[in-house]
């Protein structure tokens, strides 16, 4: 005999939608929607597609499948399938293991993110296939204007940092969330489980969201601050110029992650991903090259667009502290925006008018989006010039500078607490 | 104030930081191009014989002649 008691047990993802305040059911409701929106803007190219798409799917399905589920009694008896991300975060080192143990066993997701979302690994290897994907002779090309650029592009991160404390925030939280400004996705990871692992899921999901949006808003905010007749200024190699072999990238890479090592060992585990993809690219050998900048690249980005969209359930995106975390992420990645323009125009004066500003936008490290950017912006105002390499010189400093930033806050705040 | 204090801070050392490394990549740039250590490991084109010696190489100077001058020769 069907009773409407077993009908609701069989449509849980429905029935559960009136079991919880109307607030928590319009928050499940609109980020469906949301999620079918980023899909969309992913596949129209608006948004970073490779990021978006599995995002955007994984959003609105861990919030259409909510049933009256929660083994671990944290979210007042409903819960999905997918990951629990609270699990093993108590003060209870015993309770945290069980927790984990159990909730191992049920989550499918909870593995990808227990042992490759949660301890940075992801990141790493994200880092990994972006290095792999990078040529260092832009930089060497140019150090000091890529590095300049990318220092002024670290503005949102400065100005932000204070800022948050006056949203009540400690110091700790605050520098976890400012790190949103240098636009770089695995030190925003690295940093906020270094110094605020309890706010580590908000602010990885603001910070990738809005990762994906720079896509889509920066090239406004250049056409906004740069004139049409400076966007045009075509970028040519620089006289006498020194040509690299990949045996002298190798070794320039090689020392400069020692150096970069010595310098921030807190950040060693990320700038030795990133330096490891470069040597590999120089070294020649095909093989590695190929499944780095390949299968293991588009792996890890696959996985971290879609546990990203799997931990905008509903209870996480109404937390109190994530609409000032929007607020201040979104604050960060504009004050950043501007502050790499201004690198832009400040090397653009420098330099007696040679470097186009635009270059500026790529000193956000957000590897290589912003450098395709700001190619894309100069393209269309004169399909001729071409500034591609001196963009992505800027975007590796832009890696550079964050992770240095983030090491010397992770130093700072440590030793402070 | 503290935290306005720890921001300066933090960019004060980070643009010490970015700057040293801005000098090492241009240093061992330099450094690299003017050392170039892999001139000697240019990798040989195996499809051209090679010779060691100079007798060797007169040697075959002379066979690679030979076989042009007999590639020229229009067979009766």
């Amino acid at each position: 005999m069907i009773t409407w008691q077993s009908i609701q047990d069989i449509f849980q993802g429905v029935t559960s939608l009136f079991a919880v305040p109307p607030s928590l059911a319009i928050a499940r409701l609109g980020l469906i929607a949301l999620g079918f929106l980023l899909m969309y803007l992913g596949r129209k190219g608006v948004l970073e597609a490779l990021i978006m798409i599995p995002m955007g799917l994984g959003m609105a399905t861990v919030n259409a499948a909510v049933m009256f589920f929660d083994p671990l009694k944290l979210h007042g008896g409903g819960g999905t399938l997918f990951v629990e991300a609270q699990a093993g975060a108590t003060t209870d080192g015993v309770r945290n293991a069980a927790d984990l143990m159990t909730i191992l066993q049920i989550d499918w997701l909870q593995p990808i993110y227990t042992f490759t979302f949660s301890n940075g690994l992801i990141a790493c290897l994200v880092f990994f296939g972006i290095g792999s994907l990078l040529d260092i002779g832009f930089i060497l090309a140019r150090p000091y204007t890529s590095m300049i650029i990318a220092l002024c592009a670290e503005l949102g991160t400065i100005v932000v940092l204070p800022l948050a404390t006056c949203f009540g925030f400690t110091p700790q939280e605050a520098a976890a969330i400012s790190v949103i400004g240098g636009a770089d996705g695995p030190m925003v990871l690295f940093t906020s489980l270094t110094l605020a692992k309890h706010l580590f899921v908000p602010i990885a999901v603001v910070a990738y969201l809005y990762l994906g949006l720079t896509y889509g808003g920066y090239p406004y905010l250049v056409r906004a601050l740069v004139p049409k007749r400076l966007r045009e200024i075509p970028m040519y190699p620089q006289k006498n110029q020194r040509e690299y072999s990949s045996f002298q990238k190798m070794i320039v890479a090689a020392v400069g992650c020692v150096v970069l090592s010595f310098l921030l060992p807190i950040a060693a585990p990320l700038i030795f991903s990133l330096f490891l993809g470069i040597v590999i690219r120089e070294s020649g050998i095909k093989a590695f090259q190929d499944l780095v900048s390949g299968p293991m690249l588009y792996t890890a980005t696959l996985f971290l667009g879609l546990m990203l969209g799997i931990l905008c359930d509903a209870n996480t995106i109404m937390d109190p502290k994530v609409l000032p975390l929007l607020l201040l992420g979104c604050l960060a990645l504009l004050i950043s925006g501007i502050g790499g323009i201004l690198g832009g125009y400040l090397m653009y004066f420098v330099s007696g008018g040679k470097v186009n500003p635009v270059v500026g936008i790529a000193g956000v490290s957000c590897v290589p989006t912003t450098a395709k950017v700001a190619q894309k912006i100069v393209s269309k105002d004169n399909p001729s010039a071409v500034i591609m390499p001196a963009a992505l010189g800027a975007n590796i400093s832009g890696v550079i500078t964050s992770a240095i930033i983030a090491g010397v806050l992770c130093s700072l705040l440590k030793i402070a607490s | 104030m503290q935290t306005v204090l720890l921001s300066l801070t933090t960019y004060g050392l980070t643009i010490v930081f970015a700057l040293v490394i801005a000098a090492v990549i241009q240093g061992m740039g330099i450094l690299v191009h003017t050392l170039a250590p892999d001139r000697k490991d240019a990798p040989a084109d195996l499809s051209v014989p090679s010779a060691d010696t100079e007798r060797e190489q007169q040697a075959l100077a002379v066979a690679i002649a030979v076989a042009h001058h007999a590639k020229r020769q229009p067979r009766s």
